[in-house]
């Protein structure tokens, strides 16, 4: 063996070869400079006429007929049907207003399961002070399994190669956001979409613990004890270039996809989060002007994790992070002491399987209560362009499916189980507000469609999940001809 | 019926012969010269002592309780306790970033693939953890890992080398190689020219380790 030989081999042992040090330190720190969602992005053209969608679900199964739909019991005896075995209420518990087609139900009662939980309905506060930028559209499901269900609730069941609302929104306005779409909730409603053309920077990043979550997004944000940053950079730089390119394990493994993504992430991604200091402006903490006022208007946020969700919700829309949130109410118990201080029962309005008219109060208060705090305050912030977030906002009330329409002998409390026909609320001063779009059949208590040009009531028409998926988009801007068969829904748009 | 049988019989039985007879196996894989491969063929071995490139290449990262574990194995701490944020294990506010599922989340599936936090939350938990390490060993009788560094001093003595071997070992399961050492040396010369000077000792300990609970080659498997 040649000198030459001899001693190469005996670098390569020793597992240093500054060739290939140099080389493959090289490849590595400029590979994700070479092909990094950053320098896309800044080769695409930025929106700056963003649209923000808000998934505000219901998970569980969000009662139409329980709230802005809410018929009583004389206008079913007037339609021939049997009050005692409909729901429907009694007049002195619905409110309806001269001006406006929708109803609210003023139900107070108890939850006899959850230590006789006193309930106070408030939704008619809520459509005092919104109905004009209130749509409620009547609809029917494909599923009562609740996974499902959720899932086609935002899917439109599959209406665009699978991507869902949040999906299609990101990808339209999400260029250039950090983390366009961020997903606060639970179940279905943040599962990823099917569509493996989806640009990557639509897709959704999920969040288990809001009021804590945003520290993630830096390496040392807040840690007491960390390096200082120059410090850090340097052991960042030696880690990639000298210990990472020449390891045998990354010459091994170096085609992995999974070894890319992570290189990729830990410093394009990094670099990306650390210059826009998200950590520092998405915490929720006193020392973050940002969160200070959102602290005071999301109080317990501390302990119900709903309020939290809120707080980052509203952050990431109003700093340029993101086109569009999900988030909701959980199926866990939410209670700052014992059962009869319960703000959120177990499984969500599903509880209505035990307490069908509590629990739809209960939970449909606990939506319009953070809806109503989050509008007030997405109003007074002024978008960039003018006007305020609001103005360029959708708020979907997306949920599972409806409840059944009977109860036992007129009773007060009694228990639901799961149906396919209900009705979505929907707010946006971009939606036909103050609108009922279908109707209600009094006898049965079962919603219908409507003409998707003019809104009439259609008894023939049942509003289907992509309808509903299609108008929602089109109220947003967005281009739906990929959306097969969907009609053009203009009757939810208030242009 | 019996007819039928004793067809199939016959059948399967030119079946059996045919494949265990040469001639089947000559003209369906190119004639006895030519080489068997290997059932592992994904991994190319190199010609000079090179390591073979995988071309399967599958590679996973550590989801959170493998890292857990082998954080707290390596620096010897419980595992609940390598990071603590907002009074709670740090680990459970990264949980879906890291792999976990959370049943009050309906997410029963965990991500197999990292999101693009991923890398950030886990060099995160490893800054904690290994600050946790470094104050335990330069505050304690009994250090584990980091004996004998000197506070501040900017040499690289054996207290480094052994250091760093440790946390090799611990770490990743090997011993480092010159080029590993020759990246700690050069760590310690930067910490050197960066930091005050009781200040270095402690530093570099924490950078050190958090540049091997880092590597690839530790987070992912």
């Amino acid at each position: 063996m040649s000198r030459h030989k001899r001693s190469a081999a005996s670098r390569k042992q020793q597992g240093l070869n500054r060739r290939d040090v140099v080389t493959q330190g090289l490849l590595l720190a400029m590979g994700p400079l070479l092909w990094s969602p950053r320098r896309l992005l800044a080769a695409e053209t930025s929106s700056d006429d963003r649209r923000f969608l808000i998934v505000m679900h219901g998970s569980g199964g969000a009662s139409i007929i329980d709230s802005f739909m809410a018929l009583s019991s004389n206008e079913v005896r007037a339609a021939g049907g049997d009050a005692n075995a409909l729901n429907c209420y009694e007049t002195s518990q619905l409110i309806s207003l001269p001006d406006s087609p929708l109803r609210a139900v003023n139900y107070q009662g108890t939850i006899a399961v959850l230590g006789n939980l006193k309930v106070q309905g408030a939704q008619e506060a809520f459509l005092r002070k919104h109905k004009q930028d209130m749509m409620v559209v009547t609809t029917e499901s494909t599923s009562v399994t609740h996974t499902t269900a959720q899932k086609r609730a935002i899917t439109g069941n599959e209406a665009w190669s699978g991507r869902t609302l949040q999906e299609v929104i990101a990808a339209t306005y999400g260029k250039g956001l950090p983390l366009a779409n961020l997903l606060l909730g639970q179940g279905g409603y943040v599962e990823h979409g099917i569509d493996g053309s989806l640009p990557g920077y639509a897709k959704g990043t999920l969040v288990n613990e809001p009021a804590t979550w945003s520290k993630g997004l830096s390496s040392a944000y807040g840690i007491d004890e960390a390096p200082s940053e120059e410090v850090m950079a340097v052991a960042r730089e030696i880690r990639d270039q000298m210990l990472d390119a020449p390891s045998a394990f990354y010459r091994t493994f170096k085609e992995s996809p999974v070894m890319r993504d992570w290189v990729r992430a830990r410093s394009d991604t990094r670099d990306l989060f650390e210059r826009g200091k998200l950590a520092a402006g998405l915490d929720i903490s006193p020392s973050n002007s940002n969160a200070v006022e959102l602290m005071r208007i999301f109080p317990d946020y501390t302990w119900d994790p709903y309020e939290a969700q809120a707080i980052l919700a509203c952050m990431a829309i109003t700093q340029g992070t993101t086109c569009t949130v999900t988030l909701g109410p959980s199926f866990t118990v939410v209670s700052k002491g014992g059962l009869s201080e319960t703000r959120n029962p177990p499984i969500g309005f599903d509880f209505s399987h035990a307490s069908h008219r509590g629990v739809q109060a209960l939970m449909w208060s606990r939506m319009l209560s953070i809806t109503d705090r989050m509008i007030g305050f997405l109003k007074a912030k002024e978008y960039p362009r003018g006007g305020s977030y609001w103005d360029r906002s959708v708020v979907y009330f997306a949920t599972d499916f409806g409840r059944s329409k009977i109860r036992p002998g007129g009773a007060d409390v009694f228990a639901s189980g799961h149906h396919l026909n209900n009705g979505v609320l929907v707010m946006s001063p971009l939606a036909n507000g103050n609108k009922v779009l279908g109707g209600i059949d009094a006898k049965s208590a079962l919603t219908y469609g409507f003409d998707p040009a003019s809104g009439r009531p259609d008894t023939g028409r049942k509003t289907e999940e992509k309808d509903l998926f299609a108008g929602l988009l089109q109220m947003m801007n967005v281009d739906t001809s990929a959306v097969h068969g969907a009609p053009d829904m203009r009757a939810m748009r208030r242009r | 019926m019996a007819h039928h049988k004793a067809k199939a019989l016959v059948i399967i039985g030119m079946l059996v012969f045919m494949d265990g007879c040469s001639w089947f196996k000559k003209k369906g894989r190119g004639g006895p010269s030519a080489p068997r491969k290997p059932k592992s063929a994904d991994i190319r071995s190199g010609d000079d002592g090179e390591p073979g490139l995988s071309h399967r290449a599958n590679v996973r990262f550590k989801k959170i309780y493998l890292l857990r574990n082998d954080y707290a194995r390596a620096l010897q701490l419980p595992p609940n306790q390598l990071c603590i944020e907002s009074g709670k294990d740090c680990l459970t506010h990264y949980n879906i970033v890291l792999g976990g599922v959370d049943a009050n989340l309906m997410l029963y599936e965990r991500a197999e693939k990292p999101v693009p936090t991923s890398p950030i939350a886990i060099e995160r938990v490893a800054l904690q953890a290994c600050a946790r390490r470094v104050d335990l060993d330069f505050g304690g009788s009994s250090p584990l890992i980091f004996a004998g560094i000197p506070s501040g001093g900017t040499n690289f003595t054996e207290a480094h080398k052994n250091a760093v071997q440790r946390l090799y070992r611990n770490f990743l399961q090997r011993d480092p190689t010159d080029g590993d050492y020759a990246g700690h040396e050069k760590l310690l010369d930067s910490v050197g020219s960066m930091v005050s000077g009781n200040e270095v000792g402690k530093t570099w300990a924490k950078s050190a380790c958090w540049m091997v609970a880092t590597q690839l080659e530790s987070v992912l498997y």
